[in-house]
């Protein structure tokens, strides 16, 4: 179901999977840049959040719930890596 | 006890074949725990420092022995602790604080030469290598030495003295440990009469000569950067229990997410919101971003 859903859905993941990855490559190079790596983690948190949402919107499937859902885990992300970022 | 587990953490008809810790309620409960931290950890920090606070072992000694190590093992004339330069690198160090950067140049301009000539210390050749980060001696002293350009510093047979500086504080936003390691040698009378000057572009990492511009007075922020002990073993690391934090939360999620993954696969159960796949990718950037954050940076 899972893999079936990922192969109906191959752009959407593929895309979403290359920019989480360049999101991660900018808090790499930007080593010893604070500023810039805290950028590089929101900016990856808000892409996570609408290019699923506009993905659900697009496929007629989009519902609160499944907003919430990425809003709450997008803000998990966040906030753990916030507690990192701050005291390492 | 076992029900209760199976509740939180794994799908059964109990939690709606959903782990219970998945929810929406239990997500929120989550980030604002998490979110807690940010605002708990910092006044007991203040507070308490010997109970909660960066943890780490770097000693001057250390630095001066292990650098003259890797100098002996290439061939190269041991260096002499320099009390003038040691001075130059807590001035470095307490202006980064102050001032907020992180860099060999200082937003206003100011160079590591004003530093080491505002110490007394005459220069022939100069350089600065810059460590935050990073816990043991060794593990700044191999980071160095693993970077051409601070290798080429600590190798460089044109430096006689070496001086250094360890502070903590809070820099660039994180609270750190900062390493200021000085180089420098020298003029001799024989150099005085016939004196070499090769100005690199680079101000540091780089051996290089350079005249000073006009004096300013070096600003010192004691509460915020004043030289710390050298070695800091408070009951609890922040750093470490913060990171180990992190990951362990992000851990935990991607571990619960793929088995409520393959449990819905397997059970063949429909629902609306499932987006697993797009979650585990999203924690695992997180908690390899924070990996990479939690390592030590040079400059």
């Amino acid at each position: 179901m899972i893999l079936s859903k990922i192969k109906k859905h191959l752009g959407y993941y593929s895309a979403f999977i290359i920019v989480q990855i360049l999101g991660l490559i900018l808090v790499l190079m930007s080593a010893g840049n604070k500023q810039l790596q805290l950028v590089a983690i929101l900016g990856t948190t808000i892409f996570y959040f609408l290019f699923s949402v506009v993905h659900h919107l697009l496929d007629h499937d989009l519902t609160k719930k499944i907003v919430l859902e990425y809003a709450l885990m997008g803000c998990l992300g966040l906030a753990g890596a916030l507690v990192a970022f701050k005291h390492i | 006890m076992l029900t209760f587990l199976r509740h939180i953490f794994l799908p059964h008809e109990s939690n709606g074949h959903r782990p219970k810790i998945l929810h929406h309620q239990s997500l929120a409960a989550f980030i604002l725990i998490i979110l807690s931290i940010l605002y708990v950890v910092p006044p007991i920090q203040q507070e308490y420092p010997s109970v909660l606070g960066v943890s780490y072992s770097i000693t001057v000694e250390d630095l001066v022995r292990l650098t003259n190590e890797k100098r002996k093992a290439a061939g190269l004339q041991p260096l002499t602790l320099n009390q003038e330069l040691s001075s130059a690198a807590r001035s470095k160090a307490a202006y980064m604080f102050e001032k907020n950067f992180w860099a060999h140049v200082a937003p206003d301009g100011t160079t590591p030469w004003y530093f080491i000539k505002n110490a007394g210390y005459e220069y022939q050749y100069a350089g600065e290598n810059l460590a935050r980060g990073f816990n043991t001696t060794e593990d700044v002293t191999t980071a160095w030495m693993e970077s051409p350009t601070h290798r080429e510093n600590l190798l460089s047979p044109n430096y006689s003295d070496i001086g250094f500086a360890i502070s903590s504080g809070t820099l660039t936003g994180s609270e750190t440990v900062l390493v200021v390691q000085e180089f420098g040698s020298k003029y001799t009378k024989a150099d005085q009469v016939a004196a070499v000057v090769e100005p690199s572009s680079a101000p540091a990492p780089s051996i290089v000569t350079e005249e000073i511009k006009d004096e300013i007075s070096v600003p010192k922020n004691e509460s915020q950067s004043a030289v710390a002990a050298s070695v800091n073993k408070p009951l609890i690391d922040s750093k470490s229990s913060t990171f180990n934090l992190s990951i362990f939360i992000f851990g935990l999620f991607i571990i619960i997410l793929a088995i409520d993954a393959i449990y819905i696969e397997r059970k063949k159960i429909s629902r609306v919101f499932a987006h697993n796949f797009d979650h585990i990718i999203f924690l695992i950037i997180m908690s390899l971003a924070v990996i990479i954050m939690g390592r030590g940076v040079i400059l």
